[in-house]
């Protein structure tokens, strides 16, 4: 009787199935959909905190950077994500708006302080801007921040104009009643 | 067929006016708030004249608005009719006690020790309100109320009072400070009762017999949880069982967080039963929300909590056959191999090997990959061969058939007082099964057959998994064929607010009988949520199961319920 339990081992040795991986030298095949360390589009980011707002182990902060799209980000605010807390859960991918947030395969994020797992937006980042096109777009920002103040400035003007008119022509009504 | 109606009417005419308040939610459940003098009666009448034998739990509310308490008990049949009553019995905040249901419900009892440590409720002729989770430096704050403020802190190490006792031992205090008395945070005085310990000392007869510690961390159990057993040579004469080493409180955490927050949360309950977990929460959120999943959706849920059944059960059995020590083989790596597969399978859609956090209110995260049916029908082919080989392997080893064949033999009637489920509940000739009872998704749309077996022992345990795993498969492939194209999640607000009220939904899990009462304020916040776990309940049924056992039988007999402590502790 036992017997037959020996060559089912016997069977399984000589077969030979390999399982054993030779980590970390060669990984397994990840799927499109495994959820590891994160990878942020900082063209894309808007900087709006929703990935904060939904993060059930509150792992996530904004920090300031600046290689990213001032003309969407204006507060050049990006995630900084603690792995020390991070659950992996996704919740923050799903909630993104932009969809500039995403995992990767990647998974290995060993350190051997406390702050090498803690991953800031320079880490992380995808399509950052070099120097010169961070100053460039800065200088953009700014000039487009700068017409808006005028726009808004002009646009108060007018308003005040328009209000010191209308008192004006209140006055004027007034005056001609009398 | 019994319907809720036909219950309702049946207790109407029995207690006029003891049902204070009633709803029929559907043909399947009732939901009744009766008198708190009658409950006894009420629930002794249900299970003698309308066959409700199997009490599934109770569940505590702090209703701290109406300065109540209410508690609900669970009362469900075992196969004679699908419905499920919720009663509900409310007691005043300042001095809560409510009538104790162990004298008809042998498994009421660890459901009202938990209720009592937890919200401080006494039920009145219970047979012994111990504490069951929590440390003793807890019991008595009662922190499931609403009011319960926090404890002091251990890491600040600002009130820790450090004692060097006579052997040079470092002893640490803490003393609470007149303010947190006085808020109630720290309780003035804390309920008296023996330890654990000092009760198993204290029924000690006769100078042969002696304790026999296995546990909490002991190298043959999977998690940490304590069993002593007093024996009498070789014999156990009684067993003790004591749990909540790793007690999260995960139900006060889903209290604190939003819904779509809590999904990860229940993940961590039991992760090979993550997928269940998810589908149990997301579908009492459903319930509450009216809203109808998508099909595509109830597939891909119905594929993905098979293929969950199929590794838990692989690994589950695996463990316990090299727990007895699997002789000849090792049965426990051929498994691991198997699951790989399978476990990759959930992986291509989900994105995680075990906590999958997947499953949303209304519909599921991702969709099918391209490839998934090929690559899981080959995956289920290898499991299918290889679980056909294992049972083929069992049956002809003589050394499996003595230690397994005829030890620890649950009868029909002893597993239903007992309050088991899943498969421990199968093997005893009772084939209970939520997905036939309480249908959900598009398991009705299936054919599937309820595994069960007539001898109630160990080996009729395993016999039941490994039959399950190829069940699972016919249905993963059954799915697979029928599966319809469209979306995969119903438009539910970015923010989920279910309507006010209460919801109980029952899943099979791989391990049994899992539900989620849940109860909502229409907040973004549950207002309570109790997990009714399977693993509790075939914890409280061991030892009187291991009553009379030789201590050698003691691995094969708590191994074949295939328990998961973190489920328990919660």
């Amino acid at each position: 009787m036992v017997v037959k339990n020996f060559q089912l081992t016997l069977k399984h040795a000589i077969h030979g199935i390999e399982v054993t991986r030779l980590y970390p030298e060669v990984l397994m095949d990840l799927p499109a959909a495994e959820r590891g360390i994160h990878q942020l589009d900082v063209r894309t980011c808007i900087g709006c905190g929703a990935c904060v707002r939904i993060c059930p182990n509150d792992c996530i902060e904004m920090v300031t950077y600046k290689y990213g799209n001032p003309l969407k980000n204006k507060k050049m605010k990006f995630p900084q994500i603690d792995y020390g807390r991070c659950m992996f859960c996704g919740l923050c991918v799903d909630d993104c708006p932009t969809e500039c947030l995403t995992m990767t395969k990647d998974f290995q994020i060993a350190g051997w302080n406390r702050d090498d797992i803690i991953l800031g937006p320079d880490d992380i980042a995808v399509g950052k801007y070099s120097d010169e096109e961070a100053a460039k777009l800065a200088e953009e920002a700014r000039i487009a921040a700068e017409e808006k103040k005028k726009k808004k400035a002009a646009a108060a003007k007018a308003k005040k104009a328009k209000a010191e008119a209308a008192k004006k022509g209140d006055e004027g009504s007034g005056e001609k009643k009398e | 067929m019994t319907t809720a109606n036909d219950v309702l009417s049946a207790l109407q005419s029995a207690f006029p006016g003891a049902i204070q308040e009633f709803r029929v939610e559907a043909d399947n459940r009732l939901w009744a708030t009766v008198d708190p003098n009658k409950i006894v009666e009420i629930c002794e009448f249900l299970r003698d004249e309308q066959d409700f034998d199997h009490y599934s739990g109770a569940a505590g509310v702090d209703k701290i608005d109406e300065a109540l308490f209410e508690v609900t008990e669970i009362l469900a049949s075992h196969g004679a009719h699908p419905v499920v009553a919720l009663l509900k019995v409310k007691t005043p905040r300042d001095a809560p006690s409510v009538k104790s249901l162990t004298d008809l419900f042998w498994n009421a009892n660890w459901y009202e020790r938990e209720i009592w440590e937890m919200f401080g409720i006494n039920f009145e002729d219970h047979p012994g309100l111990y504490p069951l989770l929590l440390v003793d430096e807890l019991v008595g704050s009662w922190p499931w109320r609403k009011d319960f403020k926090g404890y002091p802190d251990y890491n600040t190490n600002e009130r820790v009072l450090e004692i060097i006792n006579p052997d040079g031992y470092a002893e640490y205090k803490i003393s609470p400070t007149e303010a947190e008395i006085e808020a109630g945070t720290v309780p003035e005085t804390r309920p008296e009762y023996p330890t654990f310990r000092e009760r198993e000392i204290m029924e000690l007869e006769t100078e042969s017999e002696m304790i026999l510690h296995l546990g909490p961390q002991h190298a043959i159990v999977p998690g940490p949880f304590m069993l002593d057993l007093k024996v009498d040579g070789e014999r156990v004469k009684k067993a003790y069982l004591d749990v909540g080493y790793i007690h999260k409180g995960i139900e006060k955490i889903l209290e604190n967080r939003t819904y779509i927050q809590g999904i990860p949360i229940t993940d961590r309950m039991c992760y090979l039963a993550a997928l269940s977990n998810n589908e149990a929460f997301c579908g009492a959120i459903e319930r509450l929300m009216e809203i109808e999943v998508p099909e595509r959706a109830q597939y891909i849920r119905v594929i993905l909590e098979e293929l969950s059944r199929i590794q838990s059960h692989l690994l589950g059995t695996g463990e316990f056959l090299s727990l007895i020590g699997g002789v000849t083989y090792s049965p426990f790596q051929w498994m691991i191999i198997d699951r790989e597969e399978t476990v990759s399978c959930i992986e291509s859609v989900t994105g995680a090997r075990i906590t999958h956090s997947f499953i949303r209110p209304g519909g599921v995260r991702n969709d099918l990959p391209d490839g998934f049916a090929e690559m899981t029908r080959s995956a289920l082919k290898t499991v299918v061969d290889k679980t056909n080989e294992y049972k083929e392997l069992f049956l002809s080893d003589s050394m499996y058939e003595m230690r397994m064949a005829g030890i620890g033999v649950l009868s029909p009637e002893e597993a239903r007082r007992l309050g088991v489920s899943g498969p421990p509940l199968r093997a005893s000739d009772t084939p209970y099964d939520m997905r036939r009872e309480d249908p959900i998704l598009v398991y009705p749309d299936l054919d599937f057959d309820v595994i069960s077996r007539k001898e109630g022992d160990s080996k009729a345990r395993v016999e039941v998994r490994l039959d399950e795993i190829i069940e699972s498969c016919h249905i993963v492939e059954q799915c697979l064929d029928q599966i319809p194209g469209g979306p995969i999640q119903e438009k539910v607000p970015k923010k989920i607010k279910p309507n006010p009220g209460e919801a109980y939904y029952r899943v099979e899990d791989p391990r049994g009988e899992m539900g989620i009462f849940l109860v909502s304020d229409g907040t973004d916040k549950p207002v309570k949520v109790k997990v009714r776990g399977p693993v509790f309940a075939y914890f409280q049924a061991l030892p009187p199961l291991l009553e009379g056992a030789y201590v050698a039988d003691v691995v094969a007999i708590a191994g074949s319920m295939d328990a998961c402590t973190s489920e328990v502790d919660r």
